[in-house]
């Protein structure tokens, strides 16, 4: 079977709750977990092949099939990480940051689901999309914007303000 | 839930901040201290933190640690308003805290001539008290950021 053919092939995707989504090959594969799956089923046959996916539960393998349909056709450049790297979230288009704009806990799910799916793109814009929520501001209001409970004992504390002093601004 | 992805991920996070940031991060508790702690030992942030900012270690350091090079670098970055010392090769030969304080004594004069004024305080006589009992390179991070501290235009 060609290559051609095979993306063209349906394949199913079980969430962790059962939940079966029928999609395209081509789309399923932006995962390269998922292409290693069918690389060892073969997919020289008219049966649907099912992968389980017992790491990612329906809500978010839905969003992470939308987030791959819509990239599906997206040309892969030659890999040049410094400029990916140094693309802020301006200049990511607006289909993602509405893809990413939804609620913290989500937001951690789907970048759990991008490592695990092995989903580099997805896994980029997550990250730089958490990157974007620290940049500027300072250990309170980071802890603040992600909930984070301050467990260190007086001591730890002021260990950590002896470590940092040299770049404190005075 | 930040402080609770695996460290790998949070290296990723990390690869798109620059080291003020990092540095904030490990501030806020015991879990993301740890990891970035060990971001600092892997050295992968202060390396995207150089490449960043163009430097290249085969190019200019010679082995050094990429925090150290970093930090070199965040001194440059302050010293360069005042006298524009990077691309001296002396400047990037420097081996001791005694060839540091020389090298500054002639950027002050560089800044003379270029009606900039930097003042150094005391703490740079701090530093070299402190290395007079360890007279060894590289100078603690502590150090260097006494150094930039004291470069102000």
């Amino acid at each position: 079977m060609t290559e051609e053919n095979t993306d063209t092939q349906m394949v199913k995707l079980c969430s962790s709750d059962d939940r079966e989504f029928e999609v395209e090959a081509k789309v399923a594969k932006m995962s390269v977990t998922i292409r290693n799956m069918l690389e060892d089923l073969g997919l020289d046959n008219d049966e649907v092949p099912n992968i389980p996916l017992p790491n990612v539960n329906s809500q978010i393998l839905e969003m992470v099939i939308n987030y791959c349909k819509h990239h599906k056709d997206d040309v892969v450049l030659a890999t040049d990480d410094e400029t990916t790297r140094e693309r802020a979230l301006e200049d990511i288009d607006p289909w993602d940051q509405k893809f990413v704009g939804a609620d913290q806990g989500t937001l951690f799910e789907l970048i759990l689901a991008a490592n695990y799916l092995d989903i580099k793109s997805l896994l980029d814009l997550t990250c730089k999309t958490v990157a974007n929520m620290i940049k500027g501001k300072d250990a309170e209001e980071i802890r603040k914007t992600f909930n984070i409970q301050n467990d260190f004992t007086k001591e730890e504390e002021e260990q950590v303000r002896k470590e940092n002093e040299w770049c404190e601004e005075k | 839930m930040l402080d609770y992805l695996p460290e790998d991920i949070l290296f990723k996070v990390f690869d798109n901040l620059d080291g003020a940031d990092v540095k904030e991060l490990g501030k806020t508790c015991r879990a993301l201290r740890a990891s970035v702690n060990a971001s600092i030992n892997d050295g992968c942030v202060w390396r995207r933190a150089c490449e960043r900012d163009g430097i290249s270690k085969s190019k200019s350091w010679n082995g050094r640690h990429w925090g150290e090079a970093y930090s070199y670098r965040q001194y440059y970055v302050t010293c360069r308003k005042a006298a524009d010392v990077w691309n001296r090769t002396e400047f990037q030969n420097l081996k001791s805290y005694n060839e540091l304080v020389k090298y500054l004594s002639t950027s002050l004069k560089l800044c003379e001539t270029k009606r900039v004024q930097i003042t150094v305080p005391r703490c740079i006589n701090d530093c070299k008290q402190d290395n007079k009992r360890r007279n060894t390179w590289p100078l603690s991070v502590g150090q260097w950021g006494k150094v930039l501290e004291s470069c102000t235009m």
